[in-house]
């Protein structure tokens, strides 16, 4: 057997007992391996086994797929292909009336927008140069803080601090007329000239009312009103 | 018109939505696709629902083709891929069903009109026996011998179709007829 083998691999014309077997052997080819099978048993056996193997496949195939019909094949309309969106409008561009009633359109469109912005600038004032409404906004004044300092915590006082906070607000004194001019005028002092300004906890001046006008306050809530009775009084004086 | 075309035109038509190019491509294929998956699947029914799987699936995928292998070639690997997914699931059905199926083959032999009841008997279960020797086959052997006998291609086509070398496609059908001889001895069917 291994001598067979031998022999197989040695012919030199194993590799063409495939071919001669499926009848794809040239002329020439075919009548030198007809010639080699009478003198070598071994490709005599082979190609024996194979042609009988692939007839017996041949003869399956001969008596049970060759009587049946055609596949008959149809691609499921689900499948098939949908125009898309794009391709629809192309496809109604390409007939020339639609697309010439389209471009007439358009043209219309445009110069009636142009006429129509034209005829709108024209009953515009000159000053406005643009169509956008100005925006005015009415904000209410912030407080400004320094940038740097953080702003002072709230403090939120206690009971007795709002009572010694009440009791240093001066209780308004009703006090003569005379007494009043004479508080008013300068007496030459330059911390009575700035007697109503106060330096307030952050460092700034702040502007406050002198002391006696409180009373005036407190009974008139009315600062005009005392002014003139002021110089009421230094009409009579 | 379609049929003067080339198949990789008509698939470069069929990418552009063309359902009558992919339409001339299975007329031309179908026949060929059909004894593949017949020879791969053994059944009827199973090859008819695999052939036009695979072409659904060929459509479905128009778009990815790009044209570096052959149409031919590109069908086959689908067919093949499709025919191993329906093994695949008989796989998963239980041994009964299937040696119940293979008894109810029998019987619809039997019962054939044509011919004496005896050699249609002896007919069927030859048959049977070569399809089932054919299944047995390990699958790269498999696709090569019904690539040659049921599709009747050249060597040359089979090894462009499965981009192998033409000896090693030589290769594959000898050791598949070599087995096939080996299982049909070992099933005692009486080769011709």
């Amino acid at each position: 057997m291994a001598g067979d083998k031998a022999t197989i691999r040695d012919c030199g014309f194993s590799g063409q007992i495939l071919d001669f077997v499926y009848d794809e052997l040239a002329g020439s080819g075919k009548a030198a391996f007809e010639g080699h099978l009478s003198q070598c048993s071994s490709c005599a056996e082979d190609v024996a086994d194979l042609s009988s193997t692939s007839m017996a496949v041949r003869h399956w195939r001969a008596e049970e797929f060759e009587p049946l019909g055609a596949l008959g094949f149809e691609l499921p309309r689900s499948l098939a292909p949908r125009p898309s969106l794009a391709a629809s409008i192309l496809a109604f561009f390409r007939q020339p009336l639609y697309a010439a009633t389209v471009a007439t359109l358009l043209i219309g469109a445009a110069i009636g927008l142009y006429f129509l912005l034209g005829s709108r600038t024209q009953s515009q004032p000159a000053i406005a140069t643009t169509d956008s409404p100005v925006r005015v906004e009415t904000q209410a004044p912030k407080a400004v803080l320094p940038i740097d300092e953080p702003e002072p915590p709230v403090q939120r006082d206690t009971d007795e601090q709002i009572a010694a906070t009440e009791t240093k607000v001066p209780t308004p004194i009703r006090r003569s007329r005379a007494q009043r001019v004479k508080s008013r005028r300068p007496t030459g002092n330059s911390n009575d000239r700035i007697q109503d300004q106060t330096v307030a906890s952050n460092g700034s001046r702040v502007r406050v009312a002198p002391e006696d006008l409180f009373g005036e306050v407190a009974e008139t809530r009315d600062r005009s009103l005392r002014l003139t009775d002021l110089f009421a009084e230094d009409d009579e004086d | 018109m379609l049929r003067n075309l080339s198949d990789e035109q008509l698939v470069e038509l069929a990418v552009r939505d063309d359902p009558e190019a992919f339409g001339e491509i299975v007329r031309r294929w179908e026949r060929k696709i059909f004894a593949l998956c017949f020879g791969m699947l053994g059944r009827e029914d199973e090859a008819r629902d695999a052939a036009q799987e695979a072409f659904i699936n060929a459509y479905r995928s128009i778009s990815r083709f790009r044209g570096d292998a052959k149409v031919s070639s590109w069908l086959h690997r689908i067919a093949v891929n499709q025919c191993l997914t329906v093994k695949r699931r008989q796989k998963s059905r239980s041994e009964e069903y299937l040696s119940e199926d293979d008894e109810a083959e029998s019987r619809v032999f039997v019962a054939s009109p044509a011919g004496s009841p005896k050699n249609i008997a002896e007919k069927g279960e030859r048959l049977r026996l070569v399809r089932q020797a054919v299944g047995a086959l390990p699958q790269e052997l498999r696709e090569v011998i019904v690539m040659k006998e049921f599709e009747e291609m050249t060597f040359q086509e089979i090894a462009e179709t499965l981009e192998l070398p033409l000896s090693t496609v030589k290769s594959r059908l000898y050791t598949a007829l070599k087995q096939l001889k080996m299982k049909l001895e070992r099933l005692q069917v009486e080769v011709v």
